[in-house]
């Protein structure tokens, strides 16, 4: 008998302590809220470290670099109110604006932005920081960044050629012309540190030790739960904060979000740090129209090629096997997303000399979808490699449903309009990337997007030496092109010689297989204006309001 | 996870008199009268079982669903004109109709025929599993019980470290290893499966040991191999059959759950746990691409247990009453 | 009793030891690395970055390293979330999958011990009938399809409850309906055929024919039987509901430590891998124990040595 009394009681304790754990924080659903989905925790909210789209969304509104952008994706005045451009374009002064404060409210100087970058290119900062070669436009920054096997690494910093002449006076020395300068200068990269940063390498791992500058500061950061903005009211333009909390959550299941969204817990969701699913979309555009957007971001989803292994080694069969898929059904039927089919590699909403870069060169030159041609190349070149038929070829694609849908897609086209046989294998995430890197893959998925809204961030990526070139192509006339063209300070001289490249790239060796350019579909609650998506596909929500 | 967990199956069938030890201890163990017994009989009475087992409405429901099913996996392909692979994408998303009997997926393909395809690997999984389980748990669960001693304690230890391992960890360390196919999910659950068979089957032959029909074969000179496959190992077979039935939907569940994590089989072959989770983000509006598959394998995990059930009361009828 | 305690405390950090060794190089195994990245990093930078975390040494060295650092009971940093310690990863979220999974098993065990005495005091009767439907749908549907169901269901469609967090008692039903809905239908099955089987024993006959009340009967002396094996099944259950609860954290979107169990996987984030690894282990051991320890107390013909042998 004492033997279950004792186990009542051990019960009774157990269910108390357990409920006295459950009544804690209710979330607040004041008016000005906007409530949005990160899918996961930040990995990090110090922008020097920063390199993925939830940590940089959780940092725009906490920070504020030089330049802004306007809705429109315009450079606009941040903390800089003006600068002024050298002849050359290789000198930039910048003038900071002196009403600038630290959430701490101290001023936001010239000699923060210095720190914060020369931190970003410091050889000795730990953990590195990853998108270091942002900065490398900036005179010896990649010199001084790397110290590894590097003869001309540069050990002073003063070297570097970003300098605080006075508190409110920045001057930036580049290596070349770089007419996208300025919008890198809102990149998350370079926005400033506050000097406290120094003593404590943990800062930005907390809510409380983080000190920022921009229209947001941070109140609450529950790992793995919940992040909560308030306004900063030491922002210079606190006036134009309507929003009086923003509130992340990490729900990691797309379907959940959606549910989410739909029973009002979520102001947001959908790109470009939530999903929603593709089966949805067409219901949820049909049913919500003022709340769907599927804007185009300048990314692009396509095929690689190894261009270094049979039979992909070969120019017909590649270019076969690209023009045998119908990319409109593809985009209509399974992606559903508003997607664009992609005929070429630089996406539509990356600017050109006047207009788009893809409205100056149509993609649609690049690459003809024709299945009778296609089964032609694809005879002729299984001739050249002296095969009577097509092998057994592997696409692999990483996890993720969306993926393996596309592929079971254009593998069908491929047995019905060619009549070969692509097995499809499925790789876990790192396993796929390593594969791909070290070019052990037929044909392997990947999508590319842009850092800066130049063709650059694209074309550069193919040279021989690129770190990113994992097709194994290597063609000199290209790299000559790219070289000649980062040297160049005439943009309709730099246009050309970058759609020359892609013209070697797509349209002679097809050594990638273009399939569409992605799309940032999202829902906003209708009530919640003013949230804007850039050309990235990355969203500004510091300006928003619910009304 | 369903893997573990069958410990209230292992059910001390023995059926033996006991002499020396408490007559309440085993009280619910006896269940024939003590005179329809004979020493050095090795093998439990087919016969009775086979009948209490046929006679069993529940029990037999189930079997016929199984079978219905594993002929439904070989042939149900076959029934229609449309095979699991071939896309249609002007016709996707299609409700049951009379062109696709169960509808069509997002790619326009013909779900009755993936459901059939996906019943072969759901039921390879989930018996192949349970097999490798058996092979491996039966042997080493043997040589434990019957050896017993030092090598018994370290064996048992073993058991309980490699018990330890949250499971699923190993599962997703193998399956990022390995190329993802059926036959990795089939390793992966199988890598801790037969633990728990082990551990039943040591426990019947511990039991079983000390029997006189045992001693007395041992003073005839049976070697031990013989001794262990040939009279104790039968002797067990009922607890083993028993857990095995229930091991199979554990493991169609395990890998339905490994679908979930995105962990499945490979692209076009679906399992019913892949059909399932591809449809958990469009159920609502497609409700039939859930249902069937969802439909089916609760079906079938409900079977397996209905017939697990009748087989445990086939062998020890005391339980039913 | 010490001799006992002593040789089980041995045999966990045997364990653990061993576990620790097996998965860290099984985690080496696998292809990639933390910062293998869509984008790939400079290689000199990848290098600093490996540098930085260890990853540069021998293997043996970093295993060597490791292990001093875990006598310390030091886990070490995540190699994903920058300057978070493992430590407090594990401590920020495993207290919401801790509440979640007790208040599941007393669920369960409550439940589920109850719906299995109704049906046997009512055998072959509606009541039975309908206990053991229900425990039968409980057995037999996959856990996430419960939960998508009941988030739908009750979230979407009643709006009863919030679809997706843990920010009041309220968010709790729906996660713990789908976390214990598989346990309960166990413990039913299983507390229904032990009850039965008892019922029926002797020492109960001779009661009732003493004409001691039928509730008396039940709860005074053949529940006390009845739930022994409910006992043995809490090791298990405990497993169940761990890994259970990584999907029901996900569709319900509940921050606890199942989330980064996979995650830490994906991420290669080798020393939260380690971590959470070991910590679910002592877990698992510690319910065992508990298991044992429990077991003892309502058998008295069981002590806690004679329990060792038997699985």
């Amino acid at each position: 008998m004492r033997k279950s009394w004792f186990l009542t009681l051990a019960m009774l304790l157990v269910i108390g302590t357990v409920l006295a754990g459950c009544g804690s924080n209710n979330s607040s659903s004041g008016n000005q809220v906007f409530n949005m989905n990160l899918s996961s925790e930040p990995p990090t909210l110090d922008p020097a470290l920063a390199q993925d789209s939830v940590s940089f969304t959780v940092l725009t509104g906490l920070y504020e670099g030089l330049t802004r952008k306007d809705s429109t994706g315009k450079v606009i005045p941040g903390v800089a109110e003006t600068w002024d451009i050298s002849d050359d374009q290789k000198t930039y002064t910048f003038h900071l604006r002196k009403d600038a404060k630290w959430s701490n409210g101290d001023p936001v100087t010239a000699h923060d932005f210095e720190y914060a970058w020369k931190r970003v290119l410091d050889p000795n900062q730990n953990p590195a920081s990853p998108y270091a070669y942002q900065l490398y436009y900036v005179k010896n920054a990649q010199n001084y960044n790397i110290a590894a096997d590097n003869p001309n690494h540069i050990t002073d910093p003063e070297q570097v050629g970003v300098k605080a002449t006075d508190d409110y006076t920045l001057v930036v020395q580049l290596e070349n012309p770089t007419p996208y300068f300025l919008s890198i200068t809102s990149f998350w990269t370079t926005y400033p540190v506050h000097s406290s940063a120094k003593d404590n390498a943990a800062w930005a791992a907390e809510a409380n030790t983080m000190i920022t500058n921009g229209p947001f500061k941070i109140t609450t950061w529950k790992h793995g739960n919940e992040i909560d903005l308030v306004p900063n009211e030491n922002y210079y333009a606190k006036d134009e904060i309507k929003l009086s909390k923003v509130h992340f959550v990490m729900v990691s299941n797309s379907s959940t979000e959606l549910q989410m969204y739909k029973t009002g817990q979520l102001s947001y969701s959908g790109a470009p740090t939530g999903e929603i699913p593709t089966e949805q979309i067409a219901t949820l555009k049909g049913s919500n129209p003022d709340e769907f957007n599927n804007q185009a971001t300048a990314s692009t989803y396509y095929y690689n090629f190894n261009t270094t292994k049979a039979p992909f080694d070969n120019a017909n069969i590649r270019k076969a096997f690209a023009m045998a898929i119908d990319r409109t059904q593809l985009v209509e039927k399974v992606t559903k997303g508003g997607q664009q089919p992609a005929f070429g590699f630089v996406p539509p909403s990356i600017t050109g000399e006047n207009k788009s870069f893809r409205e100056e060169y149509p993609d649609i030159d690049l690459l003809k979808p024709d299945v009778a041609q296609a089964k032609a190349l694809l005879e002729q070149g299984l001739k050249e490699k002296g095969l009577s038929s097509m092998p057994t070829v592997t696409l692999t694609v990483n996890e993720g449903t969306g993926h393996k849908q596309v592929a079971e897609a254009i593998v069908d086209m491929w047995r019905k309009n060619l009549g070969v046989e692509v097995k499809i294998e499925t790789q876990e995430w790192k396993v796929f990337l390593k594969n791909r890197q070290s070019l052990n893959y037929d044909i392997a998925r990947a999508g590319w997007s842009a850092d800066y809204n130049d063709p650059m961030t694209f074309i550069d990526m193919f040279t021989s030496t690129g770190g990113n070139n994992d097709i194994g192509f290597k063609n000199a006339q290209y790299d000559e092109l790219v070289k000649k063209a980062y040297a160049s300070s005439d943009q309709h001289e730099r246009m050309q010689l970058m759609s020359q490249a892609e013209n070697i790239l797509v349209k002679d060796n097809m050594a990638i297989l273009p399939l569409y350019y992605y799309t940032g579909v999202h829902m906003v609650k209708k009530n919640v204006k003013g949230i804007v998506m850039d050309y990235q596909g990355m969203i500004d929500y510091t300006r928003a309001s619910v009304e | 996870m369903e893997k573990q967990g069958t410990s209230d199956m292992t059910t001390h069938r023995d059926g033996r008199k006991q002499p020396g030890l408490t007559r309440e201890l085993f009280k619910r163990l006896s269940f024939r009268p003590p005179g329809e017994m004979l020493a050095g009989e090795s093998v439990p009475e087919w016969k009775d079982v086979m009948r209490r087992l046929l006679t069993n409405k529940v029990a037999m429901t189930g079997a016929g669903f199984l079978v219905l099913l594993t002929i439904m996996a070989i042939i149900g392909p076959w029934l229609t004109p449309h095979d699991y692979f071939t896309n249609n994408l002007d016709r996707t998303n299609e409700a049951p109709n009379s062109d696709y009997w169960f509808g069509t997926d997002n790619l326009g393909r013909d779900i009755f025929s993936r459901i059939w395809m996906g019943a072969r690997i759901s039921l390879t999984v989930g018996v192949v599993a349970a097999l490798i389980d058996l092979i491996v748990g039966v042997v080493y669960g043997g040589i434990m019980g019957y050896v017993g001693g030092k090598t018994d304690e370290v064996m048992n230890k073993i058991t309980e470290i490699l018990y330890a391992i949250p499971y699923l960890l190993v599962v997703i360390l193998l399956l990022v290893v390995m190329e993802p196919s059926m036959w990795t999910i089939i390793l992966a659950l199988s890598v801790t499966g037969w633990i728990n068979m082990s551990w039943i089957v040591r426990g019947q032959i511990l039991q079983l040991k000390n029997q006189e029909y045992v001693l007395a074969a041992k003073s005839m000179g049976a070697s031990g191999s013989r001794m262990l496959f040939k009279h104790l190992i039968p002797n067990t077979l009922g607890p083993i059959i028993v857990t095995l039935t229930l091991t199979v939907p554990s493991a169609i569940f395990s890998e339905a759950f490994l679908s979930f994590l995105g962990l499945g089989v490979q692209s076009p072959a679906a399992s019913w746990g892949t059909m399932i989770n591809d449809s958990l983000t469009s159920w609502t509006l497609y409700p039939w691409q859930m249902i069937i598959p969802a439909t089916l394998i609760s079906l079938t995990i409900l079977a397996f247990n209905l017939f697990g059930d009748g087989l445990r009361d086939a062998f020890d009828p005391k339980l039913k009453k | 009793m010490v001799r006992y305690w002593i040789g089980k405390l041995f045999s966990v950090l045997v364990s653990l030891f061993i576990l620790a060794t097996a998965t860290f190089f099984l985690m080496k195994a696998i292809p990639g690395d933390p910062f293998t990245a869509e984008k790939a990093v400079p290689p000199e930078i990848k290098a600093k970055l490996m540098s930085f975390y260890g990853l540069d040494k021998p293997l043996w060295d970093q295993y060597v390293t490791y292990l001093k650092n875990l006598v310390h009971f030091d886990l070490g940093m995540s190699m994903k979330s920058q300057y978070q310690t493992v430590s407090s990863i594990i401590a920020d979220s495993f207290g919401y999958s801790l509440r979640l999974g007790i208040l599941s098993i007393i669920v369960s065990v409550v439940v589920g011990v109850g719906l299995g005495i109704l049906a046997a005091m009512y055998h072959r009767k509606l009541l039975d009938s309908a206990a053991m439907i229900l425990a039968v749908l409980g057995v037999s549907v996959p856990n996430f399809v419960v939960a998508s169901l009941l988030q739908y269901v009750f979230g979407v469609k009643l709006n009863w409850f919030h679809v997706a967090g843990l920010n009041g008692p309220l968010d709790y039903v729906l996660p713990i309906i789908a976390l214990a809905s598989l346990p309960i239908a166990y413990i039913a099955r299983l507390t229904r055929s032990t009850m039965l089987e008892v019922l029926s024993a002797e020492y109960i006959k001779t009661a009732k024919a003493k004409g001691i009340r039928k509730r008396v009967i039940i709860f005074k002396h053949a529940l006390r039987n009845g739930i022994l094996p409910v006992v043995t099944y809490l090791g298990p259950m405990t497993a169940n509901v761990v890994t259970g609860s990584v999907v029901v954290e996900q569709i319900f979107g509940i921050p606890g430590l199942g989330q980064y169990f996979v995650g830490s996987v994906s991420n290669r984030d080798y020393t939260l891998i380690m971590g959470i690894t070991l910590f679910y282990a002592v877990i698992l051991m510690v319910a065992r124990l508990l298991t044992d320890i429990v077991y003892g107390l309502v058998d008295p013909r069981i002590g806690l040595r004679s329990r060792k042998g038997a699985a």
